[in-house]
């Protein structure tokens, strides 16, 4: 789940009252950062949560070996 | 009791503090839910304290009748106003009004509780001048009640929860009953389907209301003077073309407009068709149906059922009271149930 850091609660508590407290979570910054600024801005947001949802995606090496 | 009984401050100042501190209340002083208390509440229901009127998002919380009674009694209700919240409750909770929407968004949004029927003479709902304005107990803690059960059994914690980015006055409170009485047309519970002597209540979600200066000769006048209202408050409405608007007309009106021959459904259709935002208001914004009436003028709600119009307040024929949404939000109602007491 992608989520801005003022909805960080909210969502917390939704997937909690769903019985989904352990979906993963990428917390993005104020919908400021993106709405407001330039593209490189947005560009270097996305490309964080991308490597962010990677990392919770992939398999560690050790366990697939 | 089946809820957990707590040791709290005796003192009223202590207690006040000491809700605060644990997020109990809408920032106004709460009367102390003692056991006395809450029991009387449950038994003016005629009801279990266990039964579960519903669960009330975001938390899926349990509203019990005792729940809600606790609720009811730091709010200041009587006991009789009970079995009107419990059925408040219980709309709110309907899927068409999207509770978790309305909980959570960042629209100035909250649920207006219009009580029909005989219990609003029963309890002492009023339905004339003033009605959305202070001195009423009734319309003031039933309201009252209805959001500290969102607050508290529903978990929309103000800020954190419940994100509204200005919220609006009416999230205290927001609770009236139509004029039936005076009224030239059928009221809402009965164009809903319900029978003309059943109680019930409807919730809609709504954003503040705004008093809005009307024509008192003309009928399309004043009607098109609430129509471009509606229009410029257009709010989310207009983004989603959903939600349930609420317009408050005055007995004089409401009167005015039958006259010259406008029953409910012909002014509903009349303000449906002549609310309409251009759609050069939405330029950069994103809106749910643009892609569809691309260039033409924008409804601001799905159809004219999509309207709740009711008659309340002072006779004269000046002010009517319009409320926009928040959009996809659609009004509930639930009939009160007899607490099964003879008086």
């Amino acid at each position: 789940m992608l989520v801005t850091e003022q909805f960080v609660n909210l969502a917390k508590v939704t997937f909690k009252a769903k019985g989904a407290s352990s979906t993963p979570m990428i917390v993005l910054p104020p919908t400021q950062v993106t709405a407001f600024g330039d593209d490189a801005q947005s560009r270097a947001v996305l490309q964080t949560a991308i490597d962010e949802i990677v990392a919770k995606v992939s398999v560690p090496r050790a366990l697939e070996a | 009791m089946m809820s957990t009984v707590r040791e709290a401050p005796d003192s009223l100042e202590e207690w006040y503090e000491y809700a605060l501190a644990r997020g109990w209340g809408d920032g106004l002083p709460l009367i102390p839910p003692t056991e006395d208390r809450v029991a009387a509440m449950v038994a003016a229901s005629g009801r279990p304290a266990g039964e579960l009127i519903a669960h009330l998002d975001p938390v899926g919380g349990a509203a019990t009748v005792e729940k809600v009674a606790i609720n009811a009694v730091m709010a200041g209700c009587l006991p009789s106003y009970l079995p009107v919240l419990l059925a408040a409750i219980e709309a709110l909770a309907m899927p068409p009004f999207n509770l978790h929407g309305v909980q959570t968004t960042t629209n100035p949004v909250g649920p207006a509780v219009i009580v029909n029927g005989p219990v609003r003479h029963q309890i002492g709902i009023n339905c004339g001048r003033g009605l959305l304005g202070p001195g009423w107990r009734a319309n003031a803690t039933i309201g009252r009640a209805v959001r500290l059960c969102m607050i508290n059994i529903g978990g929309a914690a103000p800020g954190t929860v419940d994100m509204a980015l200005q919220g609006m006055p009416g999230k205290y409170t927001f609770c009236f009953g139509e004029d039936e009485e005076r009224s030239p047309w059928s009221p809402l519970h009965v164009e809903l389907g319900f029978p003309a002597n059943t109680s019930v209540v409807t919730c809609v979600g709504v954003n503040a209301n705004a008093g809005v200066i009307a024509d008192y000769k003309k009928a399309e006048r004043v009607l098109r003077t609430v129509a471009d209202a509606l229009a410029q408050g257009i709010a989310n409405a207009a983004l989603f073309e959903s939600g349930t608007l609420l317009v408050i007309m005055s007995y004089g009106h409401a009167r005015l407009l039958h006259n010259q021959g406008f029953d409910k459904r012909r002014v509903k259709e009349w303000l449906y068709e002549h609310a309409k935002v251009p759609q050069e208001r939405f330029a950069g914004m994103t809106r749910v149906h643009s892609e569809l009436r691309e260039g033409s003028p924008v409804s601001v709600t799905a159809g004219p059922d999509d309207i709740a119009l009711v008659v309340g307040g002072g006779d004269e024929p000046y002010q009517i009271t319009v409320c926009s949404t928040f959009g996809p939000t659609n009004m509930t109602s639930a009939a009160v149930r007899d607490t099964g007491s003879s008086s």
